[in-house]
């Protein structure tokens, strides 16, 4: 499904010289796998997350989705790939202020070219998955840190994308809503949905289906990487 | 898109608001300065019209503004004049002479009073009666019609004929004999103006005025090509100074709007980086910013072109002293424009921010 290959990615230095964020990794993640991805900070987590999204354009390596090497295609038909076939979830959850949860959700597929109503009708369908419903005409101001992680989420599954990438999605939440969020995930993967999450929380990281270790942008292979879903 | 545009809008709106009161500052004034300098050469060519190629020989303190204003001073020039004309080497190139006395005279109903215009032309004998031949103004004002009569400063005046269409566009005109006028105005052997007409292709006109002026010790000949030649000069320098202001306006412009779409892009830009990440086409983004822009330009421009009708008459009729109003074909240019110079300003600013790498952005959110 996602094949990583050899990924390199180079960024200059504020003071000179060079950072090595990811240092020739080679991965594979199948479909319909729930996969963790943690490390220390620095580790380069959500650079692999955004390189495999087709956001950050590595230095060396190629990344393939399903068939297609993203970083072959041009910038538009890479940002046509988000809109389709990729998902980001942010741990800061990244809605539009002043639109409402339904109009957050309807967003990707009124930039996939939707009309309106029809991508209304997505947006309301997604929002009652994630019993989100009576909140769809209120806006993230007026929401809880868990129900904006929500509408984040719906607004990443509108599209009924082939991967959800999701960076820290419970990094700003307590305990019990990190719980509830990880909940939806996990009943999300279990209806078949890949997903590929970046955490540095080992206890949530545990219920995903496999855990990858990055070290100092590379794979960390000195401890087991797969764990009982 | 257009749900970004109008939500934006709403949440924003001051700072749209201020953005588009600026356009419409810049866009007014500007808008007022091309119909006053538009006015100012329709005058020109209005005055040309009715001057035709004559030459007028008036005595040199005539203040010729408002002589043109139909405010006639007490400058004079001897009604010996004409014959000393004829008798003289100029008088080659002179077809027609037409001595006039010019006063304004109190009478009737009308505020402004009327003007006694004295000709010395071939008049009808009336015996002790004046003839006169009255514009629609001065007939109304002086209550009389064609066929009546009335009196004038101890004159008794016939009217001949009440002309729809004056000499000269006076419709505030009592026109009769010159020695008539003299009496009314009490200016016996005097005159205002001489009017020469003649075909002057094989002379030039200026050297002919100076010739009529050496002639006439204290008289000034205003040739049409002459005064043309000033008042386009005028003209042509309102129009060059206009030109450095339609470009320091659309400078403004551009400060503006460019300033405000570069703070915009500042601070939208998680909103920018999010929707680059869900797929938005950056250009598409840039685009978005650049029809806001145009947006506000354009509403500006529209506020600008309505707020220019009420400064321009307030000009024009201090200025000028006549009723103006901007063209409504200057409201499309003005629109227009403004747009462009908006959207041009922050294509810019629009293109920067939507170029910017969504992670880098959404990592420092």
């Amino acid at each position: 499904m996602i094949r990583v290959e050899n990924l390199t990615k180079t960024f200059a230095a504020p003071g000179g010289g060079e950072v090595q964020a990811l240092a020739g990794i080679t991965l594979r993640i199948d479909r319909g796998e729930f996969v963790a991805v943690v490390g220390p900070s620095g580790s380069g987590k959500s650079t692999l997350l955004f390189a495999m999204g087709g956001l950050a354009t590595p230095t060396s390596g190629q990344v393939f989705l399903g068939e297609t090497r993203v970083y072959d295609l041009e910038r538009e038909a890479r940002a046509a790939l988000r809109r389709t076939e990729v998902g980001f979830v942010f741990q800061t959850f990244n809605l539009v202020p002043y639109l409402t949860c339904l109009e957050n959700v309807a967003l990707p597929p009124l930039l996939a070219g939707r009309a309106r109503a029809d991508a209304m009708a997505a947006a309301e369908a997604v929002l009652e998955r994630l019993g989100m419903t009576a909140r769809r005409h209120h806006r993230p101001a007026q929401l809880s840190v868990g129900e904006r992680q929500r509408v984040g989420i719906g607004r990443a599954l509108v599209n009924a994308p082939r991967v959800l990438l999701a960076d820290e999605p419970t990094g700003n939440l307590d305990p019990a809503t990190a719980d509830q969020v990880l909940d939806v995930l996990r009943d999300l993967n279990r209806g078949g949905q890949t997903i590929v999450m970046v955490t540095h929380d080992l206890r949530l990281a545990e219920q995903a289906g496999r855990i990858v270790r990055l070290r100092s942008g590379a794979l960390d292979l000195a401890v087991p990487s797969r764990v009982t879903a | 898109m257009w749900m970004l545009f109008i939500g934006d809008l709403r949440r924003r709106w001051v700072e749209y608001a201020f953005g588009a009161l600026a356009v419409a500052l810049v866009v007014s004034a500007l808008v007022t300065q091309r119909a006053v300098s538009a006015s100012a050469e329709e005058s020109v060519h209005d005055l040309a019209h009715r001057l035709g190629r004559n030459m007028l020989v008036v005595p040199a303190a005539t203040d010729l503004a408002a002589f043109y204003d139909q405010r006639y001073g007490p400058e004079a020039l001897p009604d010996t004049l004409p014959g000393i004309i004829r008798s003289s080497h100029v008088a080659q190139h002179v077809r027609s002479i037409e001595a006039r006395l010019y006063g304004n005279v109190r009478a009737g109903s009308e505020d402004g009073g009327v003007v006694i215009v004295g000709q010395d032309l071939a008049w009808p004998a009336l015996g002790d009666v004046t003839p006169a031949v009255l514009g629609t103004q001065a007939a109304r004002a002086l209550g009389v019609g064609p066929g009546g009569t009335f009196r004038l400063a101890g004159e008794a005046v016939s009217v001949l004929q009440v002309a729809e269409a004056p000499p000269d566009g006076l419709d505030t005109a009592v026109f009769m004999p010159l020695s008539a006028a003299q009496r009314v105005l009490r200016r016996p052997g005097e005159l205002s103006v001489l009017r020469l007409g003649g075909c002057w292709c094989r002379i030039d006109v200026a050297t002919l005025a100076g010739e009529v002026e050496k002639l006439v010790p204290g008289a000034r000949a205003v040739t049409v090509a002459g005064m043309l030649k000033a008042q386009k000069g005028s003209v042509e320098t309102m129009q060059r100074y206009s030109g450095i202001l339609q470009l320091t306006g659309g400078v403004v412009i551009a400060l503006v709007i460019g300033a405000l779409a570069a703070s915009q892009a500042r601070r939208r830009m998680r909103e920018l980086g999010l929707l680059v990440a869900v797929g938005a086409r950056p250009g598409a983004l840039a685009a978005l910013f650049t029809a806001q822009a145009a947006a506000w330009g354009a509403i500006g421009g529209a506020a600008g072109w309505l707020a220019a009708m009420p400064l321009t008459k307030h000009l024009a009729a201090s200025l000028l002293g006549a009723p103006l109003a901007p063209s409504p074909g200057l409201l499309v240019p003005a629109v227009g424009l403004a747009a462009l110079v908006s959207a041009v300003a922050a294509f810019i600013p629009a293109a920067r921010a939507t170029a910017l790498d969504p992670t880098v952005v959404l990592r420092e959110s």
